[in-house]
């Protein structure tokens, strides 16, 4: 008999499939190793759960990232826990059978919202390879400024088992480079994933977060010191910062059902691509609003994307601001 | 029925605990151990999949098991991560037998 991976319960030639019934699905040790060995393999991933579990913000993350599914269990047969479109086994994989959304997704029929919704940052910071580099301090001044206390820990999986240190963190960077490294990292109310990554001449720094807690909704001033504490001498080295507000629940996981559409609040571009396109093109953002930031010879651009005049999505706002200063994320 | 049992243990689960509690959750167990790998597969006598075990692992870091299980488990504590072959009763039921054990010799309890 064939030895499947423990967190396995079956593998076809195009997917490994994975069942879990926790109400909270984590990035356990063994589903990152059974991801990374299915994305080495080429093969889908597929985690299968009732609708009553919700994914760890890690574990979507690394899902997402590697094109793996999230398979939702119901009455009415399987859906997409991001999209809701129905699904069936086609024998090999899981599959949208194109019969459209279930139709309880989002509706009321399902446990109800908690209200409040989470805000989530995407960073970007792309440093100049020197072996004096340290990473992670840009989880702490995100983890301090958006939940008032300190990042708690870190991990190579969930449950996170170290005290935070970014220390710790830059060693194991650096013990695995020039392979790229994948952290979780933990705050009060607040969960994130932080990637390293190697370029020919830089290391770049990736960290999405959620932060949660309140249920009053995201703290959007904290958002907005954050956007300023980018300026900081610390985080010379920033590209891009996108803020998304995501309705829904107030605590970091993510739930099987349409929650409302996550809504971009803010993009922040960094000195370098503000410098490369110059001050006044900066200004010239086509944002609701545009605040320069930081040293006048070294300016951050923070813009809003929430009630432009001239276009009332947010989203185009974003993808407008992206093209304005030439993707800089990238 | 869930198939993920996790042992939260307040004392470190050594070797004999390990292997008392492996007795007492069936006989004939087989062990299969690689050295690459942290996990430990239990298998049946006609060597088909039980469950398998990882861990321990020191959890340090305040407010991950509440995080994850929803309960209140004050760190640090060790986390042994079991996980049954689905499909299967048997299966769980032993490897709630050795997590119950593993646990009560450990000053643990047993999710969920």
């Amino acid at each position: 008999m064939a030895v499947t991976h423990p967190a396995v319960d079956m593998v076809t030639d195009r997917a490994a499939v994975v069942l879990q019934e926790r109400p909270v699905v984590p990035l356990s040790r063994w589903l990152a190793d059974a991801v990374a060995t299915a994305a080495a393999d080429e093969k889908l991933v597929q985690v299968v759960t009732p609708g009553t579990s919700r994914l760890t913000l890690p574990l979507a993350a690394v899902l997402g990232a590697v094109g793996g599914r999230r398979v939702v269990r119901s009455d009415a047969g399987y859906y997409d826990g991001l999209r809701g479109e129905l699904l069936a086994w086609d024998g090999a994989a899981f599959q949208a059978t194109g019969a459209g959304a279930t139709p309880g997704y989002g509706s009321p029929a399902l446990p109800p919202a908690v209200s409040g919704g989470t805000v989530r940052i995407e960073v970007t910071v792309l440093h100049p390879a020197s072996e004096a580099l340290v990473v992670g301090r840009l989880v702490e001044l995100c983890v301090d400024t958006l939940t008032g206390g300190p990042p708690l820990g870190w991990g190579v999986a969930e449950p996170a088992t170290q005290p935070w240190s970014y220390a710790e963190v830059t060693a194991y960077c650096r013990r695995r480079a020039p392979q790229p490294s994948t952290v979780v990292v933990t705050g009060r109310d607040a969960v994130g994933l932080l990637r390293v990554s190697r370029r020919p001449s830089a290391v770049v720094e990736k960290l999405t977060l959620a932060a949660g807690g309140t249920g009053a909704g995201p703290d959007l001033a904290a958002v907005d010191r954050l956007a300023v504490a980018m300026s900081g001498a610390r985080m010379a080295n920033v590209r891009l910062m996108v803020a998304t507000l995501h309705p829904g629940r107030s605590d970091t996981t993510v739930e099987p059902r349409f929650t409302g559409w996550p809504v971009p609040y803010g993009v922040l571009v960094g000195p370098e691509p503000v410098a490369e396109y110059g001050v006044e093109h900066a200004r010239a953002a086509p944002a609701a609003s545009v605040l320069l930031t930081g040293p006048a010879t070294r300016p951050l651009c923070w813009c809003l994307l929430i009630g432009s005049p001239s276009e009332p999505n947010p989203s185009n706002v974003l993808a407008d601001v992206l093209a304005h200063f030439g993707a800089p994320g990238r | 029925m869930t198939a993920d049992l996790i042992a939260l243990c307040h004392r470190q689960p050594d070797r004999d605990a390990v292997l008392a509690a492996l007795r007492a959750a069936g006989p004939d167990l087989g062990v299969h151990t690689d050295p690459s790998s942290p996990v430990v597969r239990l298998t049946d006598r006609a060597g088909q999949p039980l469950f398998a075990v990882d861990g321990p692992l020191l959890v340090q870091v305040p407010g991950e098991v509440e995080r994850l299980l929803g309960v209140a488990v004050e760190a640090p504590v060790w986390w042994v991560e079991i996980r049954a072959v689905s499909g299967r009763d048997d299966a769980i039921e032993t490897a709630r037998r050795f997590a119950e054990r593993l646990a009560g010799s450990s000053e643990g309890r047993v999710w969920p």
